[in-house]
């Protein structure tokens, strides 16, 4: 088998795996990306924000020293650390907030300086810029460092030496079908979500989690699997735009409307008016919207033809309208102003709550280490930082964490040694890869669907023990071996890459709704109807899942205020919201 | 809703299909049908595809032009898909630039 070797091996190429390739290579190792698709135009970083306007986020005191025009001199770190805390509900681990904190003016100094005609718009503490102008600003860097590259390739299994650390990882070359292996000192995992559990998301298409379901096969433990955050405008009709964020992007504004199939709007139905305003005007909004949308079309039966709502926008006249175009220059132009045309010529457009960001993953310590031996792992992948709800930038995190995991990746590999595979395991993991050519005659296509339904229907919007216990049953029901490629060929073979998607979803999956099945309360993104409390007293504790069981680790809460005892979900948001710095 | 005559240039030859179409499908839409509910033997492009114009990767040629299949929409009663480059790997899918 070719083999190829490199002191430290990034997997993944959005902000986190450039960043952290950079970073290795600055700590003095040789660095290598294996990415599943383009080195610049792939997973979820170009998408951030509709590559329009993806928020970037430091304290405002930091922000305010960039000479851009933005900030806020009377803010502080001490106030933002305490507020992403206040943002997770508690659960947020604190050594990764104060990491992201302290180095968020770094990343944020570094797109500055590397765009100098880059105005951004931004706020106290954000400055909003395309998806793509974070790539090519990370991507500029890892080219000036010589960073290799190996690109559409996907990763198949994580390998280990015969002292059980890990020694690198096998990949599949998706366009040639050859499998390959990467010898590594260190290993960085840098993949993203896990999009492609759900039915509905607004990823690209190769989110299948693979970086996770490696890391759980091999052993790694896992934190807070069971937080999902759901973005609720995303549009689910005309096909070719489903998936697209950008009605989210636009909706913090007067003119919007989110109304059912009768055209009627439905917020107050659903819930108390002090949580309609905090749906409608802050950054908060997006597991309230979610949790109404779900009860209009779930429980009301008032989904439109695509299964969800319309998002609408009313103007009250041609100035009005002009205003907000100014607002949204975007708008003005491209796919951008034919979506905006749409919406206007059709009386809204059609959107739903889309499985859009993991706050779960991976368990990191501060230097990202994770719990195996010469596995580091950063971004989305990982868990923890962001506790029970984001509400901070994901693209921030991306960069400040790809930089430390690079950087002790590096530290890593400068005082190891290149260690030779297990054969056992390079023979198995390669063996377990190409399954569906000796096993079963089913197109796995229809495994990815079945997996689909039972997790948005078991582990959506809003849970409870029944239809959790009975996603989790049918999930371990599934066979793979009943699944196997439709054609013979291994160039380019989509029922393979089917096959390996659903083995890495139905591994994340079983995760997701076995730590979700051990919270019994609700709290941030994560909602039960029949534990529709949140609970300080029993839950201020973290799930950790690992060879396939979880136990729950209590969260630290020496440094912020938490109130005892239980109080109802929407209020708890309510009283969260009256601690913060900003509200 | 309407039905639309694509013949697609696979590595073995032109095949045609008859394929259903409403407003609003991309010619990635199509191929994402005609693979869903015809033909899980073709290759084209797919995973991982941004599916909004942002990652370039999805060329193809659309009767006879070269563009991003996320982005043509399907609004044509008859489709030529090719592929985009002559360096083919597998009836869509050429190596990538």
């Amino acid at each position: 088998m070719r083999t190829i070797t490199t002191d430290v091996l990034i997997v993944g190429s959005g902000g986190a795996g450039l960043r952290a390739a950079a970073a290795a290579a600055d700590g003095g190792a040789k660095a290598l990306i294996v990415c599943k698709g383009k080195v610049n135009r792939s997973g979820s970083t170009l998408l951030a924000g509709a590559n329009v306007s993806a928020d970037v986020m430091c304290d405002g005191r930091s922000m305010a020293s960039m000479g851009i025009g933005i900030g806020d001199e009377n803010d502080s770190k001490e106030k933002f650390y305490k507020d992403i805390i206040l943002e997770g509900v508690w659960l947020n681990d604190r050594g990764l907030v104060k990491q992201y904190v302290e180095n968020a003016p770094t990343v944020i100094r570094e797109i500055v300086e590397n765009n100098k005609n880059l105005h951004p718009k931004g706020d106290d503490r954000e400055i909003g810029i395309p998806g793509s102008t974070i790539i090519d600003t990370y991507y500029k860097m890892i080219r000036e460092r010589n960073v290799d590259v190996v690109e559409d390739s996907s990763l198949l299994d994580l390998l280990k030496a015969s002292d059980g650390s890990i020694a690198g990882a096998l990949f599949l070359d998706l366009i040639h079908g050859e499998i390959f292996a990467v010898n590594a000192k260190a290993t960085v995992l840098a993949t993203g979500g896990m999009h492609n559990c759900y039915s509905f998301t607004s990823g690209t298409t190769g989110l299948a989690g693979e970086g996770q379901a490696a890391a759980i096969r091999a052993g790694a433990e896992m934190i807070d699997m069971e937080m999902v955050t759901f973005c609720p405008g995303v549009i689910t009709h005309p096909m070719k735009w489903r998936g697209s964020i950008l009605p989210y992007i636009i909706h913090t504004n007067d003119q919007f409307r989110l109304k059912n199939v009768d055209g009627e709007e439905f917020m107050a139905k659903h819930l108390p008016q002090s949580a309609v305003d905090l749906a409608l005007h802050s950054e908060w909004n997006k597991m309230l919207l979610c949790y109404a949308m779900h009860k209009e079309v779930n429980q009301e039966g008032k989904g439109d033809a695509y299964g969800g709502v319309t998002f609408d926008l009313e103007f009250k006249d041609e100035e009005d309208e002009q205003v907000f175009l100014d607002h949204y220059p975007f708008l003005k132009t491209g796919t951008c102003n034919e979506m905006f045309r749409y919406i206007k010529d059709h009386g809204g457009i059609p959107v739903y709550g889309a499985a859009h960001y993991f706050d779960g993953g991976i368990f990191v310590d501060p230097s990202f280490a994770t719990s195996l031996e010469g596995l580091f792992a950063a971004g989305e992948c990982t868990g923890g930082t962001f506790g029970s709800n984001r509400v901070s930038a994901a693209t921030t995190q991306m960069l400040v964490q790809g930089l430390e995991a690079g950087k002790s990746a590096a530290a890593y590999a400068a005082g190891a040694e290149l260690k030779a595979f297990c054969p056992v395991c390079l023979e198995k993991a390669e063996k377990d890869a190409l399954r569906p050519f000796e096993e079963g005659k089913e197109d796995p296509r229809r495994l990815k669907k079945k997996i689909n339904e039972i997790v948005s229907a078991g582990a959506g919007v809003v849970r409870d023990e029944k239809g959790m216990t009975e996603a989790l049953a049918a999930l371990e029901a599934q066979d793979l071996s009943a699944y196997g490629v439709t054609v013979d060929t291994r160039a380019y073979n989509r029922s393979w890459m089917d096959w390996l998607e659903s083995r890495s979803m139905l591994t994340c999956s079983k995760a997701i709704l076995a730590s979700s099945l051990m919270r019994k309360e609700s709290r941030g993104v994560f909602i039960r109807s029949d534990y529709f409390y949140t609970d300080n007293d029993e839950y201020l504790v973290s799930t950790r899942y690992k060879d396939g069981r979880v136990r729950l680790e209590p969260v630290d809460q020496a440094d912020v205020p938490v109130p005892a005892g239980r109080l109802g979900y929407i209020e708890n948001i309510e009283d969260v919201i009256k601690r913060l710095s900003y509200s | 809703m309407k039905t639309i005559k694509v013949c697609i240039k696979r590595s073995e030859g032109f095949k045609e299909y008859m394929v259903e179409t409403e407003e609003g499908m991309s010619v990635m839409d199509v191929l994402e049908r005609i693979y869903d509910e015809q033909d899980n033997t073709l290759a084209f492009f797919r995973h991982e595809a941004c599916h909004q114009e942002a990652c370039g990767k999805c060329l193809v040629r659309v009767n006879g032009k070269v563009c991003l299949a996320c982005g043509h929409e399907a609004a044509e009663d008859e489709l030529v898909l090719e592929p985009w480059s002559d360096k083919v790997v597998r009836d869509l899918v050429c190596e990538q630039p």
